[in-house]
Protein backbone atom coordinates (compact mmCIF):
# COMPACT_ATOMS: atom_id res chain seq x y z
CA UNK A 1 0.00 0.00 0.00
CA UNK A 2 1.34 3.71 -0.83
CA UNK A 3 1.65 6.15 2.09
CA UNK A 4 2.20 9.40 -0.08
CA UNK A 5 5.04 11.57 0.79
CA UNK A 6 2.74 14.31 2.04
CA UNK A 7 -1.14 14.26 2.26
CA UNK A 8 -3.54 16.74 4.37
CA UNK A 9 -7.27 15.07 5.72
CA UNK A 10 -10.37 16.53 7.11
CA UNK A 11 -13.31 15.68 7.73
CA UNK A 12 -15.30 17.17 11.42
CA UNK A 13 -18.52 16.50 10.75
CA UNK A 14 -20.50 14.90 13.51
CA UNK A 15 -22.44 11.35 12.03
CA UNK A 16 -25.47 10.06 13.74
CA UNK A 17 -26.31 6.73 11.85
CA UNK A 18 -28.67 4.37 12.82
CA UNK A 19 -32.45 3.60 12.91
CA UNK A 20 -34.65 6.52 14.82
CA UNK A 21 -31.56 8.91 14.35
CA UNK A 22 -33.25 11.52 13.00
CA UNK A 23 -35.14 11.71 16.26
CA UNK A 24 -31.67 13.34 17.56
CA UNK A 25 -31.80 15.96 15.44
CA UNK A 26 -33.58 18.92 17.62
CA UNK A 27 -30.99 17.38 20.73
CA UNK A 28 -28.57 18.38 17.98
CA UNK A 29 -29.79 21.82 17.11
CA UNK A 30 -29.14 22.65 20.77
CA UNK A 31 -25.92 21.10 20.80
CA UNK A 32 -25.22 24.06 17.86
CA UNK A 33 -26.98 26.72 20.12
CA UNK A 34 -29.49 26.63 17.64
CA UNK A 35 -33.32 27.22 17.84
CA UNK A 36 -35.13 27.77 14.83
CA UNK A 37 -34.32 25.78 12.16
CA UNK A 38 -34.71 26.61 7.89
CA UNK A 39 -35.34 23.10 6.00
CA UNK A 40 -34.11 22.75 2.89
CA UNK A 41 -35.59 20.35 0.64
CA UNK A 42 -37.41 19.67 -2.46
CA UNK A 43 -40.41 18.83 -4.08
CA UNK A 44 -39.84 14.94 -4.39
CA UNK A 45 -38.91 14.56 -0.92
CA UNK A 46 -42.23 16.25 0.35
CA UNK A 47 -44.23 14.22 -1.83
CA UNK A 48 -42.84 11.28 -0.53
CA UNK A 49 -44.16 12.56 3.22
CA UNK A 50 -40.19 12.84 4.36
CA UNK A 51 -40.69 16.13 5.69
CA UNK A 52 -43.76 14.87 7.89
CA UNK A 53 -40.93 12.19 9.74
CA UNK A 54 -38.56 15.74 10.17
CA UNK A 55 -41.38 17.69 12.02
CA UNK A 56 -42.50 14.83 14.16
CA UNK A 57 -38.65 14.04 15.34
CA UNK A 58 -39.14 18.24 17.04
CA UNK A 59 -42.58 16.85 18.64
CA UNK A 60 -41.38 17.84 22.72
CA UNK A 61 -38.82 19.69 22.11
CA UNK A 62 -38.28 23.16 22.51
CA UNK A 63 -36.46 23.68 19.21
CA UNK A 64 -38.84 24.68 16.43
CA UNK A 65 -38.94 24.33 12.32
CA UNK A 66 -39.19 28.36 11.19
CA UNK A 67 -39.64 27.87 7.79
CA UNK A 68 -39.81 24.69 4.85
CA UNK A 69 -38.04 25.71 1.59
CA UNK A 70 -39.02 23.06 -0.85
CA UNK A 71 -38.66 23.92 -4.50
CA UNK A 72 -34.85 22.94 -4.65
CA UNK A 73 -34.60 22.36 -8.38
CA UNK A 74 -32.42 19.27 -9.67
CA UNK A 75 -29.49 21.29 -10.48
CA UNK A 76 -29.00 24.08 -7.29
CA UNK A 77 -28.37 27.59 -8.59
CA UNK A 78 -27.41 31.12 -6.87
CA UNK A 79 -30.69 32.10 -7.55
CA UNK A 80 -31.93 29.26 -5.21
CA UNK A 81 -29.38 29.39 -2.75
CA UNK A 82 -30.10 33.42 -2.25
CA UNK A 83 -34.09 32.88 -1.91
CA UNK A 84 -32.90 30.28 0.92
CA UNK A 85 -31.12 32.84 2.55
CA UNK A 86 -33.37 35.82 2.26
CA UNK A 87 -36.00 33.18 3.95
CA UNK A 88 -33.69 31.79 6.54
CA UNK A 89 -33.63 36.05 7.39
CA UNK A 90 -36.99 36.99 6.77
CA UNK A 91 -37.91 33.71 9.01
CA UNK A 92 -35.24 34.61 11.87
CA UNK A 93 -33.90 30.90 11.67
CA UNK A 94 -30.73 30.21 13.06
CA UNK A 95 -29.79 27.09 11.83
CA UNK A 96 -29.89 25.42 8.24
CA UNK A 97 -31.12 22.20 7.73
CA UNK A 98 -31.06 20.12 4.43
CA UNK A 99 -33.29 16.83 3.80
CA UNK A 100 -32.67 15.91 0.31
CA UNK A 101 -29.53 14.62 -2.00
CA UNK A 102 -26.91 16.82 -3.52
CA UNK A 103 -29.08 19.51 -4.47
CA UNK A 104 -30.68 20.58 -1.91
CA UNK A 105 -27.51 19.54 0.88
CA UNK A 106 -25.89 22.43 -2.15
CA UNK A 107 -28.13 24.76 -2.16
CA UNK A 108 -27.83 25.04 1.44
CA UNK A 109 -24.53 25.05 1.44
CA UNK A 110 -24.16 27.85 -0.46
CA UNK A 111 -27.25 30.19 1.40
CA UNK A 112 -25.09 29.52 4.60
CA UNK A 113 -21.81 31.00 2.19
CA UNK A 114 -24.02 34.02 1.42
CA UNK A 115 -25.69 34.63 5.00
CA UNK A 116 -22.41 34.40 6.76
CA UNK A 117 -20.36 36.57 4.24
CA UNK A 118 -23.23 38.74 4.29
CA UNK A 119 -23.41 38.49 0.69
CA UNK A 120 -25.68 37.62 -2.76
CA UNK A 121 -22.83 36.85 -4.87
CA UNK A 122 -20.78 33.30 -5.11
CA UNK A 123 -18.96 33.94 -7.63
CA UNK A 124 -16.34 35.27 -5.60
CA UNK A 125 -16.01 32.18 -4.05
CA UNK A 126 -14.87 29.96 -6.97
CA UNK A 127 -12.46 27.95 -5.86
CA UNK A 128 -10.93 26.64 -3.07
CA UNK A 129 -10.51 28.09 0.57
CA UNK A 130 -11.79 31.74 0.11
CA UNK A 131 -13.80 32.06 3.26
CA UNK A 132 -12.34 31.96 6.54
CA UNK A 133 -15.43 32.59 8.56
CA UNK A 134 -17.41 30.31 10.64
CA UNK A 135 -20.66 29.20 9.01
CA UNK A 136 -24.25 29.02 10.55
CA UNK A 137 -25.37 25.89 12.03
CA UNK A 138 -25.92 23.49 9.35
CA UNK A 139 -27.34 20.21 9.35
CA UNK A 140 -27.81 17.32 6.65
CA UNK A 141 -30.45 14.75 6.81
CA UNK A 142 -29.62 12.55 3.23
CA UNK A 143 -32.62 11.07 1.86
CA UNK A 144 -30.13 9.36 -0.81
CA UNK A 145 -27.48 7.22 -0.52
CA UNK A 146 -24.46 8.05 -3.26
CA UNK A 147 -23.39 11.55 -3.35
CA UNK A 148 -21.95 11.85 0.03
CA UNK A 149 -22.60 15.97 -0.02
CA UNK A 150 -23.03 15.50 3.89
CA UNK A 151 -19.55 15.23 4.43
CA UNK A 152 -18.06 16.86 1.49
CA UNK A 153 -16.51 20.23 1.48
CA UNK A 154 -17.61 20.97 -1.85
CA UNK A 155 -20.87 22.87 -3.29
CA UNK A 156 -21.61 23.00 -7.45
CA UNK A 157 -23.70 25.77 -8.11
CA UNK A 158 -24.88 27.39 -10.98
CA UNK A 159 -24.58 30.91 -12.07
CA UNK A 160 -27.60 31.71 -13.57
CA UNK A 161 -26.29 35.07 -14.97
CA UNK A 162 -22.98 33.41 -16.59
CA UNK A 163 -24.65 30.24 -16.85
CA UNK A 164 -22.00 28.58 -15.70
CA UNK A 165 -21.36 26.07 -13.04
CA UNK A 166 -19.24 27.14 -10.14
CA UNK A 167 -17.44 24.98 -7.83
CA UNK A 168 -16.74 26.19 -4.42
CA UNK A 169 -14.30 24.22 -2.07
CA UNK A 170 -13.59 25.61 1.63
CA UNK A 171 -13.08 23.38 4.53
CA UNK A 172 -15.33 26.27 6.49
CA UNK A 173 -18.93 24.73 4.03
CA UNK A 174 -19.29 21.06 5.86
CA UNK A 175 -21.94 20.53 7.83
CA UNK A 176 -21.96 20.45 11.42
CA UNK A 177 -24.03 17.00 11.77
CA UNK A 178 -24.73 14.33 9.41
CA UNK A 179 -27.97 12.44 10.32
CA UNK A 180 -28.03 9.07 8.65
CA UNK A 181 -31.49 7.48 9.46
CA UNK A 182 -32.70 4.64 7.00
CA UNK A 183 -36.16 5.46 7.35
CA UNK A 184 -35.72 8.57 5.38
CA UNK A 185 -33.79 6.27 2.07
CA UNK A 186 -37.04 3.61 2.20
CA UNK A 187 -38.83 5.96 -0.08
CA UNK A 188 -35.86 5.59 -3.36
CA UNK A 189 -37.36 3.99 -6.40
CA UNK A 190 -35.22 0.89 -7.35
CA UNK A 191 -33.58 2.62 -10.26
CA UNK A 192 -32.25 5.83 -8.28
CA UNK A 193 -31.04 3.33 -5.20
CA UNK A 194 -29.02 2.02 -8.18
CA UNK A 195 -27.91 5.34 -9.58
CA UNK A 196 -26.92 6.94 -6.50
CA UNK A 197 -25.27 3.73 -5.10
CA UNK A 198 -23.03 3.12 -8.29
CA UNK A 199 -22.37 7.25 -7.71
CA UNK A 200 -20.69 6.03 -4.50
CA UNK A 201 -18.90 2.83 -5.35
CA UNK A 202 -17.33 5.18 -8.29
CA UNK A 203 -16.14 7.69 -5.22
CA UNK A 204 -14.87 5.32 -3.31
CA UNK A 205 -13.43 3.03 -6.27
CA UNK A 206 -11.60 6.22 -8.27
CA UNK A 207 -10.50 7.86 -4.30
CA UNK A 208 -8.24 4.44 -3.98
CA UNK A 209 -6.59 5.05 -7.03
CA UNK A 210 -6.18 9.03 -7.49
CA UNK A 211 -3.42 11.44 -7.32
CA UNK A 212 -4.58 11.83 -3.66
CA UNK A 213 -4.77 8.57 -2.17
CA UNK A 214 -3.90 8.24 1.46
CA UNK A 215 -4.20 5.52 3.98
CA UNK A 216 -7.06 7.59 5.94
CA UNK A 217 -9.06 7.90 2.88
CA UNK A 218 -8.17 4.32 1.20
CA UNK A 219 -9.96 2.64 4.51
CA UNK A 220 -12.80 4.40 3.87
CA UNK A 221 -12.55 3.57 0.50
CA UNK A 222 -12.24 -0.32 1.46
CA UNK A 223 -15.22 -0.37 3.73
CA UNK A 224 -17.42 1.47 1.51
CA UNK A 225 -16.34 -0.68 -1.24
CA UNK A 226 -17.51 -3.74 1.04
CA UNK A 227 -20.89 -2.40 2.13
CA UNK A 228 -21.90 -1.01 -1.43
CA UNK A 229 -21.33 -4.76 -2.96
CA UNK A 230 -22.82 -6.68 -0.08
CA UNK A 231 -26.08 -4.20 0.18
CA UNK A 232 -26.24 -2.34 -3.41
CA UNK A 233 -28.34 -5.57 -5.06
CA UNK A 234 -30.07 -5.80 -1.91
CA UNK A 235 -31.57 -2.73 -1.66
CA UNK A 236 -32.17 -2.29 -5.30
CA UNK A 237 -34.38 -5.64 -4.64
CA UNK A 238 -36.16 -4.80 -1.89
CA UNK A 239 -36.62 -0.87 -1.33
CA UNK A 240 -38.11 -1.64 2.69
CA UNK A 241 -34.74 -3.42 3.90
CA UNK A 242 -34.03 -1.03 6.74
CA UNK A 243 -30.26 -2.67 7.47
CA UNK A 244 -29.46 -2.71 3.51
CA UNK A 245 -30.46 1.10 3.59
CA UNK A 246 -28.72 1.77 6.86
CA UNK A 247 -25.79 0.07 5.30
CA UNK A 248 -25.75 2.18 1.70
CA UNK A 249 -26.11 5.41 3.68
CA UNK A 250 -22.79 4.48 5.71
CA UNK A 251 -21.14 3.46 2.16
CA UNK A 252 -22.20 6.54 0.68
CA UNK A 253 -20.90 8.60 4.04
CA UNK A 254 -17.29 6.34 3.79
CA UNK A 255 -16.67 7.23 0.01
CA UNK A 256 -18.10 10.76 0.50
CA UNK A 257 -14.93 11.08 3.16
CA UNK A 258 -13.19 9.66 1.40
CA UNK A 259 -13.17 11.17 -2.05
CA UNK A 260 -13.88 14.84 -0.63
CA UNK A 261 -10.32 14.13 0.52
CA UNK A 262 -8.54 12.29 -2.06
CA UNK A 263 -10.89 14.03 -4.98
CA UNK A 264 -11.44 11.57 -8.02
CA UNK A 265 -11.07 11.27 -11.76
CA UNK A 266 -11.49 10.88 -15.28
CA UNK A 267 -14.81 8.77 -14.38
CA UNK A 268 -16.01 11.93 -12.98
CA UNK A 269 -14.98 14.48 -15.65
CA UNK A 270 -16.83 12.51 -18.28
CA UNK A 271 -19.71 12.46 -15.73
CA UNK A 272 -20.05 16.09 -15.47
CA UNK A 273 -19.49 16.32 -18.75
CA UNK A 274 -22.41 14.28 -19.76
CA UNK A 275 -24.46 15.39 -16.85
CA UNK A 276 -23.70 19.31 -18.23
CA UNK A 277 -23.81 18.91 -21.76
CA UNK A 278 -27.05 16.06 -22.42
CA UNK A 279 -28.38 16.18 -18.58
CA UNK A 280 -27.68 12.68 -17.58
CA UNK A 281 -28.12 11.94 -14.18
CA UNK A 282 -24.96 12.00 -12.15
CA UNK A 283 -25.59 8.36 -10.86
CA UNK A 284 -26.45 6.70 -14.28
CA UNK A 285 -23.28 8.57 -15.69
CA UNK A 286 -20.82 7.95 -13.20
CA UNK A 287 -22.21 3.79 -13.55
CA UNK A 288 -21.39 3.86 -17.46
CA UNK A 289 -18.29 5.32 -16.88
CA UNK A 290 -16.97 3.44 -13.84
CA UNK A 291 -15.58 0.61 -15.95
CA UNK A 292 -14.07 2.62 -18.67
CA UNK A 293 -12.63 4.41 -16.28
CA UNK A 294 -10.72 1.95 -14.20
CA UNK A 295 -9.56 0.21 -17.28
CA UNK A 296 -8.05 3.23 -18.37
CA UNK A 297 -6.00 3.95 -15.41
CA UNK A 298 -4.57 0.32 -15.33
CA UNK A 299 -1.29 1.37 -16.90
CA UNK A 300 -0.96 3.64 -13.95
CA UNK A 301 -2.38 2.19 -11.11
CA UNK A 302 -2.54 -1.45 -11.88
CA UNK A 303 -1.15 -2.81 -8.34
CA UNK A 304 -3.30 -0.27 -6.48
CA UNK A 305 -6.38 -1.40 -8.62
CA UNK A 306 -5.81 -5.26 -8.23
CA UNK A 307 -5.72 -4.45 -4.72
CA UNK A 308 -9.44 -4.50 -4.82
CA UNK A 309 -10.13 -7.43 -6.56
CA UNK A 310 -11.37 -9.34 -3.52
CA UNK A 311 -13.00 -6.79 -2.36
CA UNK A 312 -15.26 -7.58 -6.02
CA UNK A 313 -14.64 -11.18 -4.93
CA UNK A 314 -11.86 -12.08 -7.72
CA UNK A 315 -9.35 -14.52 -6.26
CA UNK A 316 -5.94 -12.74 -6.67
CA UNK A 317 -3.59 -13.97 -8.83
CA UNK A 318 -0.27 -12.41 -8.40
CA UNK A 319 -1.04 -10.72 -11.44
CA UNK A 320 -1.39 -6.52 -11.79
CA UNK A 321 -2.65 -6.31 -14.55
CA UNK A 322 -5.26 -9.67 -14.49
CA UNK A 323 -6.28 -8.51 -11.22
CA UNK A 324 -6.98 -4.98 -11.96
CA UNK A 325 -9.06 -6.19 -14.99
CA UNK A 326 -10.98 -8.52 -12.97
CA UNK A 327 -11.94 -5.47 -11.08
CA UNK A 328 -13.30 -4.04 -14.48
CA UNK A 329 -15.44 -7.07 -15.04
CA UNK A 330 -16.62 -7.33 -11.77
CA UNK A 331 -17.99 -3.79 -11.85
CA UNK A 332 -19.04 -4.57 -15.49
CA UNK A 333 -20.89 -7.38 -13.86
CA UNK A 334 -22.61 -5.26 -11.42
CA UNK A 335 -23.78 -2.92 -13.74
CA UNK A 336 -25.72 -5.95 -16.25
CA UNK A 337 -27.06 -6.84 -12.61
CA UNK A 338 -28.73 -3.38 -11.94
CA UNK A 339 -29.84 -2.97 -15.31
CA UNK A 340 -31.72 -6.65 -15.10
CA UNK A 341 -32.83 -5.86 -12.57
CA UNK A 342 -34.26 -2.11 -12.46
CA UNK A 343 -33.29 -0.98 -15.90
CA UNK A 344 -29.77 1.23 -14.79
CA UNK A 345 -28.24 2.01 -18.04
CA UNK A 346 -25.18 0.18 -18.97
CA UNK A 347 -24.40 2.57 -22.39
CA UNK A 348 -24.56 6.23 -22.76
CA UNK A 349 -26.91 5.04 -26.15
CA UNK A 350 -29.44 3.82 -23.47
CA UNK A 351 -29.44 6.99 -21.73
CA UNK A 352 -30.55 9.01 -24.59
CA UNK A 353 -27.19 10.54 -25.74
CA UNK A 354 -26.57 11.30 -29.36
CA UNK A 355 -23.35 10.28 -30.99
CA UNK A 356 -22.92 13.67 -32.07
CA UNK A 357 -22.90 14.99 -29.07
CA UNK A 358 -19.72 12.74 -27.71
CA UNK A 359 -17.27 15.71 -28.99
CA UNK A 360 -18.41 18.34 -27.60
CA UNK A 361 -18.60 16.27 -24.15
CA UNK A 362 -15.49 15.31 -24.54
CA UNK A 363 -14.03 19.07 -24.54
CA UNK A 364 -15.94 19.77 -21.62
CA UNK A 365 -14.87 16.94 -19.87
CA UNK A 366 -11.07 17.70 -20.17
CA UNK A 367 -11.61 21.06 -18.41
CA UNK A 368 -13.37 19.78 -15.14
CA UNK A 369 -11.12 19.67 -12.56
CA UNK A 370 -10.98 16.34 -11.69
CA UNK A 371 -8.89 15.90 -14.74
CA UNK A 372 -5.97 17.30 -13.20
CA UNK A 373 -6.65 14.16 -10.13
CA UNK A 374 -6.59 11.42 -12.62
CA UNK A 375 -3.23 9.18 -12.77
CA UNK A 376 -3.42 8.95 -16.51
CA UNK A 377 -3.42 12.12 -18.36
CA UNK A 378 -7.00 13.38 -20.55
CA UNK A 379 -6.54 14.70 -23.92
CA UNK A 380 -9.91 15.55 -25.79
CA UNK A 381 -8.82 12.12 -28.30
CA UNK A 382 -8.50 10.45 -24.83
CA UNK A 383 -12.39 11.44 -23.92
CA UNK A 384 -13.76 10.86 -27.06
CA UNK A 385 -12.33 7.30 -26.97
CA UNK A 386 -13.56 6.79 -23.72
CA UNK A 387 -16.83 7.90 -24.55
CA UNK A 388 -17.09 5.95 -28.16
CA UNK A 389 -16.58 2.93 -25.54
CA UNK A 390 -19.39 3.54 -23.53
CA UNK A 391 -21.90 4.90 -25.72
CA UNK B 1 13.63 34.22 20.09
CA UNK B 2 11.90 37.04 19.04
CA UNK B 3 8.25 35.92 17.46
CA UNK B 4 8.74 38.46 14.69
CA UNK B 5 12.39 36.82 14.18
CA UNK B 6 11.15 34.29 11.93
CA UNK B 7 9.89 37.23 9.37
CA UNK B 8 11.95 39.10 10.15
CA UNK B 9 15.03 37.26 10.27
CA UNK B 10 15.00 35.18 7.25
CA UNK B 11 17.87 32.81 6.56
CA UNK B 12 19.91 32.45 3.59
CA UNK B 13 18.20 28.98 2.45
CA UNK B 14 15.00 30.97 2.55
CA UNK B 15 16.19 33.86 0.93
CA UNK B 16 17.67 31.78 -1.69
CA UNK B 17 14.44 29.99 -2.84
CA UNK B 18 12.66 33.30 -3.15
CA UNK B 19 15.39 34.21 -5.66
CA UNK B 20 14.71 31.19 -7.69
CA UNK B 21 11.24 31.26 -7.08
CA UNK B 22 11.39 34.83 -8.34
CA UNK B 23 13.53 33.77 -10.95
CA UNK B 24 11.54 30.70 -11.89
CA UNK B 25 8.13 33.17 -12.14
CA UNK B 26 9.65 35.31 -14.45
CA UNK B 27 11.39 33.16 -16.49
CA UNK B 28 8.03 31.56 -16.78
CA UNK B 29 6.03 34.65 -17.79
CA UNK B 30 8.50 35.79 -20.14
CA UNK B 31 8.60 32.15 -21.81
CA UNK B 32 4.78 32.05 -21.73
CA UNK B 33 4.09 35.22 -24.00
CA UNK B 34 7.01 34.35 -26.32
CA UNK B 35 5.64 31.06 -26.41
CA UNK B 36 1.95 31.79 -27.45
CA UNK B 37 3.37 33.99 -29.80
CA UNK B 38 4.88 31.54 -32.24
CA UNK B 39 3.40 28.48 -31.25
CA UNK B 40 -0.10 26.99 -32.81
CA UNK B 41 -1.39 24.59 -30.28
CA UNK B 42 -0.86 26.79 -27.59
CA UNK B 43 -2.54 29.32 -29.93
CA UNK B 44 -5.19 26.85 -30.38
CA UNK B 45 -5.76 26.83 -26.39
CA UNK B 46 -5.84 30.47 -25.59
CA UNK B 47 -7.99 30.85 -28.72
CA UNK B 48 -10.81 29.40 -26.19
CA UNK B 49 -9.97 32.17 -23.76
CA UNK B 50 -11.71 35.51 -22.93
CA UNK B 51 -9.81 38.98 -24.20
CA UNK B 52 -8.17 40.38 -20.93
CA UNK B 53 -8.51 37.25 -18.98
CA UNK B 54 -5.62 37.24 -16.18
CA UNK B 55 -3.40 34.55 -14.75
CA UNK B 56 -1.26 35.01 -12.18
CA UNK B 57 0.80 32.44 -10.15
CA UNK B 58 2.07 33.50 -6.14
CA UNK B 59 3.43 32.67 -3.13
CA UNK B 60 1.19 33.79 -0.03
CA UNK B 61 1.28 35.19 1.76
CA UNK B 62 3.22 38.20 0.34
CA UNK B 63 6.23 36.16 -1.76
CA UNK B 64 7.00 36.58 -5.38
CA UNK B 65 4.05 36.54 -8.13
CA UNK B 66 3.66 37.23 -11.61
CA UNK B 67 0.88 37.92 -14.14
CA UNK B 68 -0.06 37.50 -17.74
CA UNK B 69 -2.78 38.63 -19.92
CA UNK B 70 -4.60 37.34 -22.65
CA UNK B 71 -4.76 40.06 -25.31
CA UNK B 72 -5.37 38.55 -29.10
CA UNK B 73 -4.00 35.81 -29.93
CA UNK B 74 -1.33 35.61 -27.36
CA UNK B 75 -0.91 36.43 -23.67
CA UNK B 76 1.33 39.37 -22.39
CA UNK B 77 3.42 39.18 -19.50
CA UNK B 78 2.50 41.88 -17.06
CA UNK B 79 5.39 42.01 -14.45
CA UNK B 80 5.94 40.97 -11.31
CA UNK B 81 3.84 41.81 -8.16
CA UNK B 82 -0.02 41.32 -7.30
CA UNK B 83 -2.28 42.17 -10.15
CA UNK B 84 -5.87 41.78 -10.61
CA UNK B 85 -6.47 38.41 -11.86
CA UNK B 86 -9.65 36.22 -13.27
CA UNK B 87 -7.00 33.36 -11.76
CA UNK B 88 -5.09 32.73 -9.40
CA UNK B 89 -2.65 29.82 -8.89
CA UNK B 90 -1.07 30.31 -5.09
CA UNK B 91 1.36 28.20 -3.63
CA UNK B 92 1.12 28.00 0.33
CA UNK B 93 4.57 28.71 0.91
CA UNK B 94 7.96 29.33 -0.17
CA UNK B 95 8.89 25.52 -0.54
CA UNK B 96 6.23 24.43 -1.73
CA UNK B 97 6.80 26.96 -4.90
CA UNK B 98 10.39 26.20 -5.17
CA UNK B 99 9.74 22.13 -5.91
CA UNK B 100 7.39 22.90 -8.21
CA UNK B 101 8.98 25.62 -10.25
CA UNK B 102 12.72 23.69 -10.19
CA UNK B 103 10.54 20.88 -11.86
CA UNK B 104 11.00 18.52 -8.80
CA UNK B 105 7.15 18.28 -8.23
CA UNK B 106 4.31 18.38 -10.76
CA UNK B 107 1.46 20.85 -11.27
CA UNK B 108 -0.90 18.91 -10.77
CA UNK B 109 0.61 16.32 -7.99
CA UNK B 110 1.17 19.75 -6.20
CA UNK B 111 -2.77 20.06 -6.18
CA UNK B 112 -3.46 16.72 -4.95
CA UNK B 113 -0.33 17.43 -2.02
CA UNK B 114 -2.30 20.84 -1.34
CA UNK B 115 0.37 22.82 -1.89
CA UNK B 116 -1.11 25.22 -4.07
CA UNK B 117 -4.94 26.08 -4.42
CA UNK B 118 -6.44 28.13 -7.19
CA UNK B 119 -8.65 31.29 -6.87
CA UNK B 120 -10.91 31.41 -9.73
CA UNK B 121 -13.18 29.07 -12.26
CA UNK B 122 -11.48 25.21 -11.94
CA UNK B 123 -13.07 25.33 -15.63
CA UNK B 124 -10.65 28.35 -16.36
CA UNK B 125 -7.87 26.46 -14.40
CA UNK B 126 -8.03 23.90 -16.33
CA UNK B 127 -7.21 25.24 -19.73
CA UNK B 128 -4.43 27.55 -17.59
CA UNK B 129 -2.71 24.35 -16.24
CA UNK B 130 -3.05 23.07 -20.28
CA UNK B 131 -1.36 26.28 -21.45
CA UNK B 132 1.56 26.32 -19.22
CA UNK B 133 2.30 22.49 -19.90
CA UNK B 134 2.38 23.72 -23.66
CA UNK B 135 4.84 26.41 -22.26
CA UNK B 136 6.94 23.80 -20.15
CA UNK B 137 7.70 21.63 -22.54
CA UNK B 138 9.76 24.18 -24.52
CA UNK B 139 11.39 25.64 -21.22
CA UNK B 140 12.06 22.20 -18.96
CA UNK B 141 14.55 19.54 -20.19
CA UNK B 142 12.75 16.29 -20.94
CA UNK B 143 14.31 14.34 -17.71
CA UNK B 144 12.50 17.24 -15.78
CA UNK B 145 9.53 17.00 -18.05
CA UNK B 146 9.04 12.72 -17.62
CA UNK B 147 9.34 13.46 -13.65
CA UNK B 148 6.35 15.79 -13.40
CA UNK B 149 3.79 14.89 -15.74
CA UNK B 150 1.41 12.20 -16.28
CA UNK B 151 2.43 11.92 -20.00
CA UNK B 152 5.89 13.81 -20.95
CA UNK B 153 5.27 15.69 -24.14
CA UNK B 154 8.11 15.74 -27.08
CA UNK B 155 9.16 18.53 -29.93
CA UNK B 156 8.17 17.50 -32.73
CA UNK B 157 8.09 19.15 -36.46
CA UNK B 158 7.19 22.78 -36.02
CA UNK B 159 8.04 23.06 -32.60
CA UNK B 160 11.38 22.88 -33.16
CA UNK B 161 10.95 26.69 -34.39
CA UNK B 162 9.19 27.67 -31.46
CA UNK B 163 12.09 26.13 -29.59
CA UNK B 164 14.59 28.15 -31.55
CA UNK B 165 12.93 31.53 -31.08
CA UNK B 166 12.80 30.91 -27.55
CA UNK B 167 16.40 29.83 -26.90
CA UNK B 168 17.10 33.67 -29.57
CA UNK B 169 14.60 35.93 -27.54
CA UNK B 170 14.54 34.28 -24.27
CA UNK B 171 17.53 35.94 -22.52
CA UNK B 172 17.32 39.48 -23.72
CA UNK B 173 13.29 39.66 -22.94
CA UNK B 174 13.76 38.69 -19.38
CA UNK B 175 16.42 41.63 -19.15
CA UNK B 176 13.99 43.61 -20.36
CA UNK B 177 10.94 42.46 -17.96
CA UNK B 178 13.48 41.93 -14.93
CA UNK B 179 12.26 45.48 -13.97
CA UNK B 180 8.77 45.13 -14.71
Amino acid sequence: MLVPSYYEFFCPVKILSGHQALKNLPYEMDQLGAKRALIVTDPGVVAAGLIQQVQAAFEGSDREIGAIFDQTPPDSSDKVARQVAELFKSKGCDCLVAVGGGSSIDTAKGANLMLTEGTDDLLKFQGAERTKKTMKPFIVVPTTAGTGSEVTMAAVITNTEKNIKMSITSYKILPNVAILDPKMTLTMPPKITAATGMDALTHAVEAYYCLQKNPVSDSLSITAIKLILENLVKAVQNGQDENARLAMANAALLAGISFSNSLVGVVHSLAHATGGVCHVPHGVANAIFLPWGVEYNIGKRAEMIAELAPLFGAAPSGNAQKDAQAVVQAIRDLNAKLKSLCGLPNTLRETGVTEDKLEAIAKTAVNDGTVAMNPEDVTVPDALGLLKKAF
Amino acid sequence: MDESSGIKNLSLGFRTKRSVVRTSLLALGTAFEIVSKSCPELQAELSGWEEGRTVSMGVLPDGPAMAVRKESNHVNYLGQGEHAATLKFLFKNMDSAFLVLTGQLGSDQSFAEHRAIVHGSLDQAMQANRALAMVQKFLMPGLILKKTMKRPPKLRGQDWAVYAKLMLTLTPALLINWSK
